[in-house]
């Protein structure tokens, strides 16, 4: 019988499913560093490296079943909560630098602006090594496991772009995979409760439905929009947006919280050390769930014990109230807002620190606003003559911040304001581990054929930057120009040639290649010229020296020919070719030339 | 020369039981609390300790134990044990005849362990036969 792996290698938490030829998938618990001194099996593994001193584990620590050499780190639940008091030895939101143009992906950076770690992490190796701890943890524990790569699917952010999927792919080879397929975490979600429902889910879903997945983890938010037709009576989905990357999610809510309870202590005259504050944020998440799991709960006490062995002495006492949660965390990050109310997109100072770049305004529903205006400016691009706004009127929920009803009602809520019509809510999501599920579903459906699959193509157009070919005026910075390579939509198995015109590649030096894309220019076609590539978003930028072809000398500047593809397995390749002697580079998103 | 004993094996069944206390003692602070003298503290300190203990020992039952409780029905609802009840899960109180049927008050309604997922221990030795149930702590810096 074949088995079928769906990993959810999320920004926060890793997770692991497995599904049989029928049947719901499983989820499978992975073995970790759970203490110092002990080991265990979690269903999740959070995705945290922590990185010890050479004398802390003269021992090598906790022995994992799988590792023959010392260990030099640790990855999960132990991982996390040591690394929670020192933090420069912590490595957390690798998968956030995986998809942070202006990082060196590949290169040292992790612990970020860590001076205390002599040999840091690539954002790139981060994700190798969890995929590999996940890989090591169910052969341990299903020894007859066979992990053959087609029976494999890996979740990515809808708002990864194409760099980002290449480095995961990457990853996935690195860890021993092979060519496994990606699916976006919110049509996995979706795959998920497609299939707890079996046929049932027709009933809540019907023709012309514009369904949300509304995708908020503990650090990021993720939207997805999904249409529903009907094709001779049979219903079929297409994914027809996605959003951007958005670094706001579960813990920005309990940071605000703790911040808020933190300056009514300094103002009653306590000041908090940081570990009190550490501690603080625990008891604030745990506040929150209660007051927002019940509403006539008028405020919880929260004791903040200092590190001391001394607890009667050292315990702070707080209290959280129904107001605060409900002023902080309903409305502070889903306020109702009209549907024309942006977020605030830059903050005001000219200087940011480097680092991630976390969202600057805090309401989800402003993003969310955001999101639907900028697939609405996409598709009515694309569709001649459409009018009426994009608003959905159905939503699933993902992420364990929706266990929370009243955040899912406001969510509800500001949707059936922004389209005048009531919008409701797909029953029967599993927030937690959804992602993971469906990704198990969709390998299998991949493999035998057999059930609903979510058309969706390229979700974004990409670009090549171009340099002009003007003349040099002195003072005067040409504009970079952008060469559409793929336009939206594309799919699986599809290409396109760029004909009709020729372009030059100079070999044998290091060039400079800066790559581009836009999720709202549905209008772009292969071949299409910009004139300024400062309209698109900017994806990467690789070095590359080009060994020139067979006959021509370095230095000499070649006429190539530009194909694209989106593979079988659903990976957008670009290729160079150049017609005289057929030679074919392979160029992979910030990745190197083959 | 008779050859020297081997090593007793270091004692695997009390390295397990301080690796939970010090499970105890990371997450709920159990071992500060109980080591405590708390003869002259007030009732308010003493409570906001307890929620510390109570919040932390939670998270440990919950996240390593599945426990339920033997009966479902209330406290002062009439139970009947039948003969071939479970003895073991049962204490019976006040006048007890030698034979059931047992008809009764139920006072409490007991527990049990439906599953046990504790940790592996690891890094015990003859010199360290059990876990360091708290680790004493040095901030860097701070001084």
């Amino acid at each position: 019988m074949d088995t079928f792996f769906g990993i959810d290698l999320g920004t926060s938490n890793c997770a692991i499913a497995s599904a049989g030829e029928v049947g719901l998938p499983d989820i499978l618990p992975l073995t970790q560093v759970v203490t110092a001194n002990g080991i265990g099996e979690k269903s999740l593994l959070p995705s945290a490296i922590y990185i010890p001193t050479e004398g802390e584990f003269p021992d090598g620590g906790p022995p994992l079943p799988w590792k023959k050499e010392t260990q030099k780190w640790f990855a999960g639940i132990f991982a996390r909560d040591r690394g929670a008091l020192q933090p420069d030895r912590l490595i957390v939101s690798a998968k956030s630098w995986l998809c942070h143009p202006h990082a060196d992906r590949r290169g040292p950076i992790l612990p970020w602006g860590s001076a205390v770690v002599s040999e840091k992490w690539s954002p790139l190796e981060v994700s190798h090594q969890l995929l590999l701890h996940l890989l090591e943890s169910v052969k341990s524990t299903h020894p007859s496991a066979s992990l053959d790569p087609a029976h494999v699917v890996i979740t990515v952010p809808a708002s990864f772009d194409e760099a980002a999927r290449g480095l995961t792919l990457e990853a996935a080879k690195l860890a021993g995979l092979g060519e496994v397929t990606l699916l976006e975490e919110p049509q996995a979600a979706f795959y998920a409760w497609l299939e707890s429902h079996g046929l049932e889910w027709r009933k809540q879903v019907s023709d012309g439905d514009l369904i949300l997945v509304c995708d908020v983890g503990g650090g990021t938010a993720d939207f997805s929009l999904i249409s529903v037709t009907s094709q001779a009576g049979d219903l079929s989905l297409e994914r027809v947006a996605v959003g951007e990357h958005l670094l706001l999610g579960g813990d920005n809510m309990d940071l605000a919280l703790a911040h808020a309870i933190s300056e009514k202590l300094t103002t009653a005259g306590t000041t908090l050390d940081e570990w009190q504050f550490l501690a603080l944020v625990q008891a604030v998440r745990a506040g929150k769930e209660s007051l927002l799991s019940n509403p006539n709960l008028a405020e919880v006490s929260l004791a903040i014990p200092s590190r001391s062995s001394r607890l009667l002495a050292g315990t702070v006492s707080a209290s959280l109230t129904q107001s605060e949660v409900q002023e902080i965390v309903v409305d502070g990050f889903f306020p109702v807002v009209g549907q024309n109310d942006m977020p605030v997109t830059r903050r005001p100072g000219g200087l940011r620190e480097s680092g991630l770049p976390y969202a600057s305004d805090a309401a989800i529903s402003k993003h969310l606003a955001r999101f639907l205006t900028r697939a609405q400016a996409n598709r009515d691009l694309s569709t001649s003559g459409t009018s009426g706004t994009l608003v959905p009127n159905a939503v699933l929920f993902n992420g364990g911040i929706f266990n929370a009803s009243p955040l899912r009602k406001r969510v509800i809520e500001v949707l059936s304001l922004w389209s005048g019509k009531p919008a409701r809510e797909l029953a029967g999501a599993q927030p937690d581990h959804a992602v993971a599920i469906g990704a198990a579903v969709y390998a299998r459906l991949r493999r035998t054929g057999k059930g609903l699959r979510i058309k969706s193509g390229t979700a974004r157009s990409y670009y090549i930057g171009m340099e002009s070919s003007g003349m040099a005026v002195p003072g005067r910075r040409l504009a970079t120009k952008a060469l559409c390579i793929a336009p939206q939509g594309m799919e699986e198995g599809s290409q396109h040639e760029i004909t009709g015109q020729e372009f030059f590649l100079y070999t044998g030096e290091t060039s400079e290649f800066r790559f581009f894309h836009s999720d709202i220019r549905a209008i772009d076609l292969a071949g299409e010229v910009l004139a300024d590539a400062s309209v698109l978003e900017e994806s990467a930028k690789l070095e590359a020296a080009i060994p020139p072809p067979a006959g021509h000398a370095a230095g000499e500047e070649i006429p190539v020919r530009i194909e694209s593809r989106v593979s079988e397995l659903g990976n957008l390749e670009i290729f160079f070719v150049h017609p005289p002697t057929g030679e074919k580079w392979k160029l992979e998103f910030n990745v190197r030339m083959q | 020369m008779a050859p020297c004993a081997p090593p007793p094996p270091p004692p695997r069944a009390e390295a397990e039981i301080v690796a939970f206390l010090a499970l105890l003692q990371e997450q709920g602070r159990l071992v500060d609390f109980v080591k405590e003298d708390v003869a002259g503290a007030s009732d308010q300190q003493l409570g906001v300790a307890a929620r510390v203990v109570h919040a932390g020992c939670r998270k440990v039952l919950e996240e390593y134990f599945e426990i339920a409780a033997i009966h479902t029905g209330n406290e002062g609802d009439n139970v009947v044990l039948a003969s071939g009840y479970d003895a073991a899960a049962h204490r019976l109180l006040g006048a007890v005849p030698e034979n059931p049927p047992y008809t009764g008050k139920l006072l409490h309604p007991g527990w049990v362990a439906r599953s046990v997922k504790l940790p592996r221990v690891t890094g015990t030795n003859d010199q360290r036969p059990w876990p360091v149930l708290a680790p004493a702590e040095v901030e860097l810096g701070a001084s």
